[in-house]
């Protein structure tokens, strides 16, 4: 039996502890916000935050989230929406919108060791969050933006 | 329900095919909901007071229903349209509902490839609104007994300046939807200094949605009682199962059973390529379990394929004489006169769409009827094939059409949208493809 908290929630989890958080998130809590893009830790779309810090939920397995805190896009704007999701809706940062709770996940924890990123910083730091439709560009903008807000 | 059209769902059904496929043959579509309708399901569009067309429907709350019936991966089309629409008749964009299409013939072709929304529906849109508008207009000076000419529409009401009255969309609903609706030459469309939307930049209808996490994709469709599959597929083209492992991935937890699916006839399109589904409690489980399978393929005659020998053909092919498409210049005499004479070869590989959400598919079969939900570029596309893999007509076959992580046109095929039909006939329950 594995004990973790979900958003706040605690939760107990038995099952197969090989089974990657993606899938508990997925398909089992119903947190449908994470996405599943390749399976293999490469595209970013699953990122949530374990401990407060940015990881891959598909190739973090089950086992390996005993006694931690995740958090996921649903929940990471703990009032209302998180200044990283205002900047994104204020820069008009999605297309298609499938990588972009992974990239705000990613931003987040970024921005909790980099307050104020240069180009590069964040270039490096966002460097693994991949988006199809490229908006890379909006993506850099809107960190700006959020780094100008308090938090 | 309130019904105002007077083109039979037949009469218009003839009408229609002789459209061509690129959809600009289709104008305004009247309203073709009647008594003879045997439509499974209707937007809220169809169900609102006042429903002049195919696209639009006003309630008595004011509320109003614009159909979207383009597939949104990235564009803004499914808001882009619906605000042409709320341009034209005036509506106020935040008492609009957009309401997704599913697959139904009366608005003309779906598959959003191409990159022509705009340009093809662009005016059929502006022609909806309008048409509503006029409606409107016409319901109002007839309850107040002023020339329509005299009447005027601001933000979701109609007014009448010279006495200062005003009625709300929603109070004239009723009475509009009791009037014919008028031909295409009587609706006047707005100049283009009167737009409130067309052009000012609004943002998607989607983007809250979206930078929440609450957006529905393919991938997050959901059903009560569903399962979960994942098919492992010929690794080579036309490839076929010769044999495999049935029990051995009953043994990861979650997993059901494991369902061949038959190759496709010849010519493929856009069949499902066979392979065998390992159904189960969830992605995870299915995907463990196809570990197991340990299948034996007949790979076929593509076995030999060689990349290298094809580029070789491709490239003997283009240097072979052909037909000519288009003729500029003499290019030899200008290539022996030149000084300098700078020669290359571009070759590009096959390129893989790579939309970052795979191709995934909810389906529930259930007497008699598929209700299907995918992120799919063309719903039309998905009816035809699961009627014709399941036996069944095109009216029993719903698709829903979610927002998409990217298409890249390879999600106009609709093969894994049959894949989850087939899958959840065989299994007696919805299934969730992935």
């Amino acid at each position: 039996m594995i004990q973790l908290t979900v958003n706040g929630t605690g939760q107990s989890v038995d099952g197969d502890p090989q089974m990657p958080l993606l899938w508990y998130l997925r398909d089992i809590l119903r947190l449908t916000g994470t996405k599943f893009g390749c399976g293999v830790g490469l595209c970013g779309a699953c990122t949530v935050h374990k401990n407060g810090q940015a990881v891959r939920s598909c190739i973090t397995p089950m086992s390996s989230t005993a006694g931690s805190q995740i958090t996921t896009i649903e929940a990471i704007g703990s009032n209302g929406l998180h200044r990283v999701q205002r900047a994104w809706m204020e820069t008009n940062v999605p297309q298609c919108g499938y990588c972009q709770p992974g990239q705000m996940m990613q931003a987040i924890a970024l921005l909790s060791t980099t307050p104020k990123p240069t180009d590069e910083q964040i270039d490096e730091g966002m460097a693994a969050n991949i988006c199809r439709c490229g908006t890379y560009q909006r993506i850099r903008a809107a960190i700006k933006a959020a780094a100008e807000e308090h938090p | 329900m309130s019904s105002i059209t007077n083109v039979s769902r037949r009469g218009f059904l003839i009408g229609l095919a002789g459209t061509g496929a690129f959809v600009l043959g289709v104008r305004y579509l009247p309203g073709i909901l009647t008594e003879h309708d045997s439509l499974a399901y209707r937007t809220d569009a169809d169900l609102a007071e006042l429903h002049p067309s195919a696209f639009v429907g006003i309630n008595r709350d004011g509320t109003v229903f614009i159909v979207a019936h383009r597939s949104e991966m990235g564009t803004v089309i499914r808001t882009t349209l619906p605000l042409v629409v709320a341009d034209e008749l005036d509506a106020d964009w935040k008492r609009v509902k957009i309401d997704q299409a599913i697959a139904d013939r009366r608005y003309g072709d779906h598959n959003t490839d191409g990159s022509h929304s705009v340009r093809s529906f662009y005016d059929v849109m502006r022609q909806a609104g309008a048409t509503a508008r006029v409606m409107l207009i016409q319901a109002a000076s007839a309850q107040w007994g002023v020339p329509a000419t005299e009447c005027k529409t601001e933000l979701q009401s109609v007014v009448h300046p010279a006495t200062g009255r005003r009625l709300g969309y929603g109070d004239l609903a009723s009475a509009a939807s009791k009037l014919p609706v008028p031909k295409q030459e009587d609706v006047p469309l707005k100049a283009k200094e009167d737009w409130h939307y067309i052009g000012k930049g609004t943002v998607s209808c989607d983007l809250a949605d979206i930078c929440t996490g609450r957006a529905v994709y393919g991938m997050d469709a959901h059903a009560e009682g569903m399962l979960y599959a994942s098919i492992e597929h010929p690794p080579v083209f036309a490839g076929k199962v010769k044999s495999y492992d049935a029990q051995a991935p009953l043994q990861v937890a979650g997993v059901h059973q494991t369902i061949p699916i038959d190759p496709f006839h010849p010519p493929c399109a856009f069949q499902p390529l066979g392979g065998v589904a390992v159904i189960a409690d969830n992605t995870w489980a299915a995907f463990q379990g196809r570990k197991k399978l340990n299948i034996v393929w007949d790979n076929g005659s593509n076995e030999t394929y060689d990349s290298d020998e094809y580029k070789k053909e491709l490239r003997s092919t283009a240097r072979q004489p052909n037909k000519v498409v288009r003729a500029h210049g003499d290019v030899d005499s200008a290539f022996a006169r030149a000084q300098h004479v700078y020669e290359a070869d571009y070759y590009v590989p096959l390129l893989a769409h790579a939309s970052m959400e795979p191709m995934v598919a909810l389906a529930e079969f259930k007497d008699g009827r598929v209700t299907a939900w995918a992120p799919t570029q063309n719903p039309q596309a998905a009816q035809d094939i699961i009627s014709k893999e399941l036996g069944i007509t095109k009216e029993n076959v719903i698709c829903h059409v979610t927002l998409l992580g990217g298409g890249f046109g390879r999600k106009s095929g609709p093969d894994y949208v049959a894949e989850a039909a087939v899958l959840s006939k065989k299994i007696g329950r919805a299934v969730k493809v992935v």
